[in-house]
């Protein structure tokens, strides 16, 4: 009954979003307010509660174990903790795929209710975000359904893979979702704004907040996959420029661009092409990261789908996006108008060139990421491009984005003028901490990429800090107030991570050794011992789990996991953390010595500051949704004081 | 099937009406009613046409509590292996402190292979109550996970057997493996020795045991890797090498003639070379130094068997 019912609903939810669309249209046409825009709002709102009853039926299944449906079968196991057979949900295509449709029709439904503020413009808006409702419920009522069925029904199912049983990955898709498909507000008002021949200006204010609210999910998104990578993969890396990590992070460095351009877009009606070519451009890179981890074309620990023809159907998705969506462009561009000129040394002068070095890096990642797919196609050898290249080529442009950035905050718009802004920055006081760090990082004997990382970092914080100090008490509304903070703790945050990974790039070498009980090791100036290790075994996994004494009083505990159902080994590592950084230990098999005793293979490392890249992500997010509660707040003044 | 097609027929009309309804309120005309119709028939109509593709309505739901029930219901004798499996999984999920459903699960694992599951659960099983037939079970899961080695845990899981029942065959027979493996035929010999008396002389296992000792206890020690390389000459024949080596146990013997295994080498370093009555000789030098103990006896009956040494009677002398 659930099965059947379930896949009922996505029809539904996939027939109103046709409707939505094809409703809006009309609706459109007819000035946004007629009967059938109103019967479009109706068709979105019906597509998300179906979408979301589906999804509840779905979890619903994975709750009571039902075998009969293919995706449960092969995603969960009868003795799996309820907490993850609730997030195997989304834990495997079909069932992500659902929750990203889900997504949609929430956005969908978003835009009619704070979609742009002229109606017509909502109602295209809304209709072009039925269109991708369209297509992706399309996709998955015939391709991806995870409601298919299986007779006779197997009488266990397969487990979730063992990595993906782990809290920070159960809430990793959902915000990342939240992210790349925020972006398909930011295409359908992009793409109805041309349509409508609203002006550049008009259509940055109105995509501005879903822009927003979409890059901040998805940096959320990111940074706790990074973080589960950093402590559940067992190697200590949090990016390692795998070509998944590269598919979400594209998004997000034209997501970065977009935001800022839509300011200056927005203030000074400055780059209306550019920001309307972003916001149309972030969304179709999202549905090719979408194609790269769903299609099977690439190897990698994230992908989750070996299936070709999905691969077909998404590339299908990513084309009929991408023509529109340009199209459009090549023909309405004109009607965007031409923002008034500005200086070399005005704010939109710095945010262009942020731009540019933002979307160039996106560009080397892109290149880097599909060069070995088009060799292949080509029939060349497989080859693999990674972290050289992509340090060689990304890492300087966003240096040079990192030296600009602390710097626009302070330069007036239009006229420009560095003189008041580098008096207002007082810079020899921001140069000190940056020599202090540089200093610092060299004495430690740091590469000279981690040195100027570190500086870099240094200098954004210091940067941030004196914005907050001089823009915080001058801000007049609580919305400029929000958006100075929001602006601070965002660029403060991107110095934290620079910071942070320099600090991390400048790390002791690791040590491997085989302990038995009593043995110790040293790393970083601490003595690990190993003191005991016992079985600590789960409902659906056997354990052994190892306590290692740390010289100053602490216990580390890291387990080697065999997961049966799924016959998989993991290893748990264990985080001794501290203010100077994370003690690393992860554990492998036993093997026998001469005398009878068993000795553990024992992986310690020093994680120097690394909190500050948690730190640093979390204060981009927070950044992100402060400067989106501003825009708000404006929004929310502009409808009382029309 | 009921149930089902009428939730499906509400939900569908439900929502095609819902989404329609603006149309309708709206409409001036009976033009535009017909439109609203329309664009409810066809939301309706798509739903189910969607639907249709893929979907087996008559195919009912399977939660595992069914399968589960389904399962209770049938004799176990007429399971199969994977059903059983999953049935003894449900009881040790209700009564995880069942120490018999654990041991069958355990053992259930360890038939097909699956020692590191096995061995958790005939842990679990010895932990809540200890039973000498399941820490055996637990050695002999643990050898087998460690490719035929009898590791050290294995060793304590047998040792424990074999305090709570000595008439246990396996747990000695592993432990004389162990010792054997270690290079101490004395102790592997009093082991299965010990385990060869204890049984009665019709079982099976005493039998078994009796001939893999013999067998073991009679190889020269460490093999032709044995022989000093120093004193080896490259112009020496294998008979003269063969020789010296009965010599040098002969030698052995001489200083202490209490060495059975010694004397169970000598015996099948003869058979060997063809001099039956020296083996013989050698077993029945044995023989008198063991006494009456049953356990050696019978595994020098075995070395006699396998060397062709028994007793000739009188019908094979004609």
């Amino acid at each position: 009954m659930i099965a059947e019912l379930g896949r009922f609903l996505i029809a539904l939810a996939l027939i109103a979003s046709l409707a939505q669309m094809a409703l809006s249209w009309v609706g459109a046409s007819q000035g946004g307010r007629s009967p059938y825009a109103l019967a479009g709002r109706t068709a979105s709102l019906a597509a998300l509660l179906t979408s979301a009853l589906g999804f509840a039926l779905l979890i619903a299944a994975f709750i009571q174990s039902d075998f009969s449906i293919a995706y449960v079968a092969g995603h969960s196991h009868v003795d799996k903790p309820l907490f993850y057979k609730v997030t195997a949900a989304w834990g495997g295509h079909e069932g992500s795929m659902l929750l990203w449709c889900l997504i949609l029709a929430l956005f969908g439904y978003g835009l009619t209710r704070v979609g742009p503020a002229e109606p017509a413009f909502r109602a295209r808006a809304v209709s072009l975000q039925g269109l991708l409702q369209t297509l992706f419920f399309a996709f998955l009522a015939f391709a991806s359904n995870p409601f298919d069925r299986l007779d006779p029904a197997p009488l266990q199912g397969r487990d979730l893979n063992p990595i993906l049983q782990d809290p920070a990955l159960a809430i990793h898709p959902p915000l990342l979702y939240l992210g790349y498909v925020g972006l398909s507000a930011a295409f359908a008002i992009a793409a109805a704004g041309l349509i409508q021949k609203t002006s550049g200006r008009d259509i940055a204010r109105a995509l501005r907040p879903w822009a927003l609210g979409a890059w901040a999910s998805l940096t959320a998104g990111i940074s706790l996959g990074a973080w589960w990578a950093y402590y559940e993969l067992g190697w200590g890396g949090w990016w390692f420029w795998d070509p998944v990590e590269n598919a979400s992070f594209m998004p997000w460095l034209l997501g970065a661009a977009l935001v800022h351009s839509a300011i200056a877009t927005e203030k000074r009606g400055a780059f209306p092409g550019w920001t309307v070519f972003l916001a149309l451009l972030a969304y179709v890179l999202s549905i090719l990261g979408a194609f790269l981890v769903r299609s099977g074309v690439i190897t990698s620990v994230h992908a989750f789908a070996l299936d070709p023809e999905r691969g077909v159907w998404i590339l299908g998705m990513l084309g009929v996006s991408a023509v529109a969506g340009f199209g459009l462009f090549a023909v309405r561009a004109g009607s965007l108008g031409e923002g008034d000129g500005f200086e070399p040394t005005s704010r939109e002068a710095f945010i262009g060139a942020n731009n540019l070095l933002l979307a160039a890096a996106a560009g080397v990642v892109l290149v880097g990421t599909l060069y070995p797919l088009f060799v292949e196609m080509l029939g060349g050898a497989p080859v693999s491009v990674g972290p050289p290249y992509f340090d060689a080529a990304a890492t300087p442009l966003l240096v040079l984005t990192l030296l600009l950035m602390p710097v626009a905050p302070f330069l007036p718009w239009s006229n420009g003028g560095a003189k008041p802004a580098l008096e207002q920055m007082r810079a020899a006081l921001l140069l000190v901490p940056v020599a202090l760090a540089g200093g610092a990082l060299i004495w430690f004997g740091a590469p000279v990429l981690a040195v100027v990382g570190g500086a870099l970092g240094v200098w954004a914080m210091a940067g941030a800090t004196m914005d907050i100090i001089t823009s915080y008490p001058l801000a007049q509304t609580r919305a400029l107030k929000f958006a100075a903070a929001g602006r601070a703790m965002a660029h403060a945050g991107v110095g934290f991570i620079a910071l942070g990974a320099a600090a991390d790039a400048s790390r002791p070498p690791d040590v491997n050794s085989a302990l038995a009980r009593g043995e110790s090791i040293r790393i970083a100036g601490s003595t690990l011992t190993l003191t005991e290790v016992r079985r600590a075994d789960g409902p659906n996994y056997l354990a052994d789990r190892a306590t290692l004494a740390v010289s100053d009083g602490r216990t580390i505990s890291p387990e080697r996991r065999f997961y049966w159902a799924a016959d998989q080994h993991t290893r748990e590592v264990g985080l001794g953390s501290s203010i100077t950084g994370d003690l690393y230990v992860s554990i492998g098999e036993a093997r026998p010595r001469e005398d009878g005793s068993a000795a553990y293979e024992i992986r310690a490392a020093f994680h120097p500051l690394v909190w500050m890249l948690g730190l640093g992500a979390s204060l981009i997010v927070l950044g992100g949704f402060s400067a989106l509660t501003a825009q708000v707040l404006t929004r929310r003044r502009r409808e009382v004081q029309p | 099937m009921i149930a089902l097609t009428l939730i499906i027929a509400a939900l569908g009309v439900g929502v095609a009406m819902w989404i329609a309804s603006p149309l309708a309120k709206g409409a001036g005309s009976p033009v535009h009613r017909l439109v609203a119709f329309g664009v409810m028939a066809v939301l309706a109509v798509g739903a189910l046409g969607v639907y249709l593709a893929g979907g087996q309505p008559g195919l009912p739901g399977q939660p595992y509590a069914d399968t589960e029930a389904r399962l209770a219901a049938i004799a176990p004798e007429d399971l199969t292996g994977e059903e059983q499996e999953e049935r003894l999984r449900a009881i040790v999920r209700r009564e995880p402190g069942n120490p018999e459903a654990l041991a069958m699960l355990g053992r259930f694992l360890a038939f097909d292979g699956r020692y590191l599951e096995a061995i958790a659960m005939l842990e679990r099983s010895v932990r809540v109550q200890e039973d000498a037939r399941v820490l055996s079970d637990l050695g002999q899961a643990l050898v087998n996970l460690n490719e035929g080695t009898v590791t050290p845990e294995a060793g304590r899981a047998f040792a424990a057997a074999m305090e709570l029942d000595d008439s246990l065959p396996e747990p000695a027979f592993f432990m004389g493996a162990a010792a054997y493996d270690a290079g101490d035929r004395e102790a592997a010999l009093q082991y299965w020795a010990g385990i060869a008396g204890r049984l009665p002389a019709d079982d099976p296992f005493r039998q078994a045991i009796a001939v893999r000792a013999a067998d073991l206890l009679s190889r020269p020690a460490g093999g032709p890797q044995a022989i000093d390389p120093d004193v080896l000459d490259p112009d020496e024949s294998p008979e003269a090498m063969v020789s010296r080596m009965v010599a040098g146990l002969e030698a052995g013997l001489e200083a202490d003639p209490g060495d059975l295994t010694r004397w169970m080498v000598l015996a099948r370093v003869r058979a060997v070379l063809e001099d039956r009555e020296g083996a013989r000789a050698a077993i029945a030098e044995a023989r008198a130094r063991a006494g009456d103990d049953a356990g050696i006896g019978a595994i020098l009956d075995a070395l006699e068997r396998a060397g062709g040494l028994e007793p000739e009677t009188e019908g094979e002398e004609e």
